[in-house]
C-alpha cells in the first residue's frame, strides 16, 4: 500500500514535468513503423508475401524419393530422420514442418497487410497488380498448408475434414482464435484469392519478376491447383498459359543440353539462378538443405538407379548429372547457397537457397496428366515426347518416342490410362528429385510409399506407408492450439 | 577375395554351431594360447617400422586393428603381420623415395601422410565395388584389401603402388588445391556412378579409368597415379585408342598435372623416371616394358641420327656406328653432283610384323625417303626380337631405296639380319626430359652392342 503511494506521487511529478512536451512526441510513431501508404510501399511489402522456409526436409524425406543408406551411414537429423519415418517432428528447428507453417503464415499476414492498406488508401489502378499478387500468394501459401497439414482434397468427395484456418485480416491481437474449417471451404477459398487475384496480375510490375507471381507463374499454380481438385480442361488451359505460344520446347529445364555440358560448379550456379526459362517462380527460404551432403535418409544407391537407362522404356539414361559427396551420398547439386554474412570479418551468417517453387516442366506434367484423364491420349504423348527429348541423353524422335504400346509393355499395365500415369509420375519423380514435389504427387494418387529401414545389426526392414494412414497428414504445430486449432490425429 | 571371406564366416559359423552342442562342458581354455589379438609389443617388425618410418619421417604405421580407423559403418578385417614389411617397403621404394630424391627431403618429410593404417579385407562399398585406399586431411592414408597382397607379383606390387600414389595425390591436393582449370577439361562428362560405366567410354570421354570419371578430384588422382606408376606409354596408349576428343582431353589433363608439380617446384619428368625406374628395374613389371609396349605395336618409328646431341651424351655402340657411318658414306658417294647427305635411319613398324627400314638422305634442297622392307618378329616376354629382309615392297620410295641397295645390305641390313636383339629402353644414361622418348635394341647376350632412337607414335 505504502509502496502504492510512492509510486503515484512519482508518477504525478512525472507527469508534471512531461506533460509540455507531450503533444510533440506523441505525434511521432513510437516504433518508427512504416506507413504503408504508396504503391511502392505496397509493392515491396508483397515481395515478402512467400514461404521464407523450404518443405524440402520433410515432404521429401517422408516420400520414396528418400531411402536409408544404412546404420551408422551418414549424418542424422531429426528434420530429416523424423519425416523418413513418419514421425512428427518436435520443434521449430529449420527445415522443420512448424518452421515452414509459420513461414507460410508470415508470408499470409504480409499479403493481408498489404490488402488492408490498399483497402485503407486510395492507391489507383497502380497498385493493382500487386493487389492481385497479394491475393494469389494468399492463395499458394494457403494451398500448401492445406498440402501438407490437411487430408488430401478428394476429387468428387464430400471434403469435409478440417482445413487449414483461412486468413485474411492483419492480426491486431495477441492470440486471435481460428477455425480450421473443411477442406472443401479452404479450397474455395483458394480458389476465390486465386481467381480474383490472376485477373488482376502484371508480368512487367517487376524488376526481378521470377520472385513474383506474375501471370506465368500463376498460371502454373493454378495448373496444380486444379489438377488437385480434377478439373482437367482447367489444368489444360492453365498449363498452356504459363508459355507463349504453347512452346514448350524451348522453355522445359536443358537437361541434356545446357545442364548436361555444364561444370559441376556451373550448373549449381545456374539452377536456381533468375535467368532460367523454366523456373516461374522463385523464393528466398532460410535453408540448410543445401548443406545435408551426407544424410543419412535420402538419395541413395538404389534411387540412383532412377537414371540408369534401363529405368525407362526408351533404354537410354537421364541425362542428369550423378554427384555424390562419397558413394552413397548422392546429390543433385541443385542448390546453390546464398550466404548472407552477418560479420565482416568472419563466416558468421544465414544460408539461404533460391527455391524454384512453381516451373514449366511440372505444367507440362500436369497437363499430360489432365490430357490421359480426359482420355485424350494422343495429346498426353505428344506432351510427354517433348519432355523427354529435352530430358533423355542422346535422344531420338524416331527411336525414343513414346506410344501407348512402348508404355504398357514397360510398365506391365494393360490399362493405357493407368500406363500414362505410371509413366508422367515416374518422369516427374526423377524431375523434381530433393525437390520435395512427390510428395505431392504421392497424396494425389494415394500411392502406397516404402521405407526401407535398417536396424543396428545392418538388417533391412521394410515399412509402409498406406492411402489411409494418418500419418501422411503432416502434424500442426503444437503453439497452434493456442489459437484454439486442434492438431491432426495421430 | 569376397568368396574367401565367406569361407572364413562359414567355417566360424560350423565351429560356433558344434561348440554349441556341448553346453554341458565346462570350457577350460588357455586364452592366451588362442587370442590371435594378443599384441607384443616391440618386435622386430615393430623396430623396423620405428627406425625406417617414426624417426626418419615421422610416419606411425598403424597395422593393429582397431574399429576406429575404418568406420564403424563397415566391417573390415584386419591385415596380416607378413604383408606389412612388404607393403611399407614398396611405399619407401615406390613412393617416399622418389619424392625424397626429385622434390627433396623437406617437402618429403613436411607433405608425406604421418599417418598409414592398414587393413587386410576391402572396404565393401553398398554398391559392390570396394574401397582400396582412402587419403583424408592431408595426414593420413589408410590402405585396405593388404591380405591377398603377393609381394613376388609385379602387378600386386606396381598396383598398391598406384593406389599410394593415387592417395598421395588426394593429399596433395588437400593442402595444395588442385587446378581449376583440370576440372573444366572434361567437365560434363563427370558421373557418380562410376561401377556402371564401362571402360571403353570412360577411355573415349578422356579418362584414364571409370573411377577417374566419377568426379574432378578422383580423375586428378588417377592421371597423376597412372602417369607415374604405369608410365607415359600406359598413358600414350590410351590417348591413342582414344576418341579425338579424348585424346586431347587426356593429354591437356596430363599438361595441367605437369604444371601442378612445377608450379609446386618439383619436375614431374624427374619424378616420373624415378618412380619408373623402380617399376621397371626393380619390380619388372612387364607392362612398363618397352618389349611390352613393341608387342603392343605402341611405337610406330624408331629414328637413329647419330649426328643428334643425343649420342654426344649417351653414347652410341660401335657396332652400330660403323655401319650407319659406312651406309651414310655410301650414300654421300653415291653421287659427287647432289652430295646426299644421310639424315636418319628409321625402323617404321607398320604393323606387329611388318618393318619398313627408312634412310632419309637430302640434297641442298630436297628430302627424299629410300625404303627397304623386313619383317619382324617380338617376344613380349624375353623381350627378343629379329629382323629378316623380305623383298622390297613398290613405290617411289622403294624405288629411291633401290639407289644404294649394295651399300644398304652390307651395312644396315647386315647388322639388323640374322642376330636376336632384345627390346629395351636404352640409353640407361637418359635424362628425364627424354625419358620417355628413347628405346632401342641389344644383341642378346652382348649389351653393349646396341642402338637406340627416338620413340615416335605415328608412322
Amino acid at each position: 500500500m505504502k509502496l502504492n503511494k510512492i509510486q503515484i506521487l512519482l508518477f504525478g511529478l512525472g507527469m508534471m514535468f512531461s506533460t509540455q512536451s507531450c503533444n510533440k512526441y506523441l505525434d511521432t510513431e513510437p516504433d518508427n513503423r512504416t506507413e504503408i501508404n504508396t504503391v511502392e510501399k505496397v509493392a515491396q511489402l508483397v515481395t515478402t508475401a512467400y514461404p521464407g522456409r523450404d518443405y524440402y526436409h520433410f515432404s521429401e524425406s517422408a516420400s520414396d524419393n528418400a531411402e536409408d543408406k544404412g546404420s551408422g551411414v551418414g549424418s542424422l537429423e531429426e528434420v530429416i530422420s523424423r519425416p523418413y519415418n513418419w514421425q512428427d517432428v518436435i520443434g521449430d528447428a529449420t527445415g522443420s514442418t512448424t518452421s515452414y507453417w509459420n513461414s507460410c503464415y508470415e508470408a499470409i499476414a504480409a499479403a493481408n497487410q498489404a490488402l488492408e492498406a490498399i483497402e485503407k488508401n486510395n492507391l489507383g489502378n497502380a497498385v493493382l497488380p500487386y493487389k492481385g499478387e497479394a491475393l494469389v500468394a494468399r492463395a499458394y501459401a494457403h494451398f500448401m498448408l492445406v498440402t501438407f497439414f490437411s487430408k488430401v482434397y478428394v476429387i468428387g468427395g464430400t471434403n469435409d475434414s478440417p482445413g487449414i484456418p483461412y486468413v485474411t485480416a492483419p492480426e491486431t491481437k495477441v492470440l486471435v482464435q481460428y477455425e480450421r474449417g473443411t477442406v472443401k471451404s479452404t479450397y474455395e477459398k483458394i480458389e476465390k484469392d486465386l481467381t480474383e487475384g490472376m485477373a488482376l496480375l502484371s508480368a512487367t510490375a517487376y524488376q526481378v519478376p521470377k520472385f513474383h507471381f506474375t501471370p506465368a507463374a500463376a498460371h502454373a499454380f493454378a495448373s496444380r491447383f486444379y489438377l488437385f481438385k480434377g478439373e482437367w480442361q482447367k489444368v489444360i488451359n492453365e498449363s498452356s498459359a504459363t508459355v507463349s505460344g504453347g512452346d514448350f520446347f524451348n522453355n522445359l529445364r536443358p537437361v541434356n543440353s545446357t545442364y548436361r555440358a555444364a561444370g559441376t560448379e556451373d550448373f549449381k550456379a545456374m539452377f536456381t539462378r533468375s535467368d532460367q526459362k523454366a523456373t516461374l517462380l522463385l523464393a528466398e527460404q532460410y535453408s540448410g538443405w543445401q548443406r545435408q551432403y551426407t544424410p543419412r535418409y535420402g538419395y541413395g544407391i538404389n534411387l540412383v538407379m532412377m537414371f540408369n537407362p534401363a529405368a525407362n522404356f526408351t533404354g537410354k539414361p537421364r541425362a542428369d548429372k550423378i554427384l555424390s559427396y562419397g558413394v552413397p551420398h548422392y546429390t543433385t547439386y541443385k542448390f546453390n547457397e546464398y550466404f548472407h554474412r552477418t560479420s565482416p570479418g568472419a563466416d558468421i551468417g544465414f544460408p539461404y537457397l533460391m527455391a524454384p517453387l512453381l516451373t514449366v516442366d511440372e505444367s507440362l506434367l500436369n497437363r499430360a496428366e489432365a490430357y490421359t484423364q480426359l482420355g485424350q491420349f494422343d495429346n498426353a504423348l505428344r506432351d510427354m515426347n517433348i519432355f523427354l527429348s529435352i530430358k533423355i541423353s542422346n535422344y531420338s524422335a524416331s527411336s525414343d518416342a513414346a506410344t501407348l504400346t512402348r508404355i504398357s509393355s514397360f510398365y506391365s499395365l494393360s490399362d493405357p490410362k493407368q500406363a500414362l500415369i505410371k509413366f508422367i509420375l515416374e518422369s516427374k519423380k526423377a524431375e523434381f528429385l530433393q525437390e520435395g514435389l512427390r510428395w505431392l504427387d504421392i497424396i494425389r494418387h494415394g500411392l502406397t510409399v516404402k521405407h526401407n529401414k535398417y536396424n543396428a545389426a545392418g538388417v533391412e526392414s521394410f515399412d509402409e506407408l498406406g492411402p489411409n494412414d494418418l500419418r501422411r497428414v503432416f502434424q500442426i504445430p503444437q503453439e497452434a492450439l493456442l489459437s484454439n486449432i486442434p492438431l491432426n490425429p495421430r | 577375395m569376397k568368396k574367401n571371406i565367406f569361407k572364413l564366416f562359414a567355417i566360424l559359423l560350423i565351429v560356433v554351431l558344434a561348440s554349441s552342442c556341448k553346453k554341458e562342458d565346462a570350457l577350460d581354455v588357455d586364452f592366451s594360447q588362442y587370442n590371435i589379438d594378443n599384441p607384443v609389443a616391440n618386435t622386430s617388425l615393430d623396430k623396423w617400422l620405428t627406425s625406417t618410418f617414426v624417426d626418419e619421417y615421422n610416419i606411425d604405421v598403424i597395422y593393429r586393428y582397431n574399429r576406429f580407423y575404418h568406420g564403424d559403418d563397415r566391417d573390415v578385417s584386419s591385415v596380416k603381420v607378413d604383408k606389412i614389411q612388404p607393403q611399407m617397403q614398396t611405399v619407401l621404394d615406390g613412393f617416399i623415395l622418389p619424392y625424397r630424391k626429385i622434390a627433396g627431403v623437406a617437402f618429403i618429410k613436411k607433405m608425406v601422410p604421418k599417418q598409414f593404417v592398414l587393413f587386410g579385407s576391402g572396404s565393401f562399398n553398398p554398391d559392390g565395388s570396394y574401397t582400396l585406399a582412402t587419403a583424408a586431411a592431408g595426414r593420413n592414408i589408410t590402405i585396405y584389401a593388404l591380405n591377398d597382397f603377393n609381394v613376388n607379383n609385379a602387378g600386386d606390387v606396381v598396383g598398391k603402388l598406384k593406389t599410394i600414389h593415387h592417395e598421395f595425390t588426394h593429399t596433395l591436393n588437400q593442402i595444395v588445391p588442385m587446378p581449376e582449370d583440370f576440372q573444366l577439361i572434361t567437365k560434363s562428362t563427370y558421373l557418380a556412378t562410376w561401377t556402371s560405366t564401362l571402360d571403353a567410354t570412360a577411355r573415349d570421354n578422356g579418362y584414364v579409368t571409370p573411377y577417374a570419371s566419377s568426379q574432378p578430384g578422383e580423375d586428378f588422382a588417377e592421371t597423376v597415379s597412372h602417369l607415374l606408376v604405369w608410365g607415359q606409354a600406359w598413358f600414350d596408349a590410351r590417348a591413342n585408342s582414344s576418341t579425338v576428343i579424348g585424346k586431347a582431353a587426356l593429354k591437356a589433363k596430363e599438361a595441367s598435372v605437369v604444371q601442378y608439380f612445377t608450379n609446386m617446384g618439383i619436375d614431374f619428368r624427374s619424378l616420373q623416371m624415378e618412380v619408373q625406374n623402380v617399376v621397371r628395374n626393380q619390380y619388372k613389371y612387364q607392362q612398363a616394358s618397352f618389349r611390352y609396349w613393341m608387342g603392343q605395336n605402341l611405337f610406330k618409328t624408331v629414328t637413329i641420327n647419330l649426328e643428334d646431341g643425343i649420342y654426344a651424351a649417351n653414347g652410341i655402340s660401335s657396332d652400330f656406328a660403323a655401319p650407319y657411318n659406312a651406309f651414310k658414306a655410301a650414300v654421300l658417294a653415291y653421287s659427287a653432283t647432289q652430295k646426299y647427305h644421310l639424315d636418319y635411319v628409321q625402323l617404321r613398324f607398320e604393323s606387329p610384323t611388318v618393318l619398313t627400314v627408312r634412310g632419309a638422305f637430302s640434297n641442298a634442297n630436297t628430302q627424299y625417303f629410300g625404303d627397304y622392307s623386313f619383317t619382324y618378329n617380338v617376344n613380349t616376354t624375353t623381350g627378343a626380337v629379329t629382323f629378316t629382309k623380305v623383298a622390297n615392297a613398290t613405290g617411289t620410295t622403294f624405288g629411291n631405296g633401290a639407289l644404294f641397295t649394295a651399300a644398304f645390305a652390307n651395312t644396315i641390313q647386315a647388322y639388323l639380319t640374322g642376330k636376336t636383339f632384345i627390346a629395351d629402353w636404352l640409353p640407361a644414361s637418359i635424362n628425364a626430359a627424354n625419358y620417355n622418348s628413347y628405346g632401342g635394341f641389344y644383341v642378346q647376350g652382348a649389351p653393349t652392342n646396341n642402338f637406340y632412337g627416338l620413340l615416335g607414335q605415328t608412322l
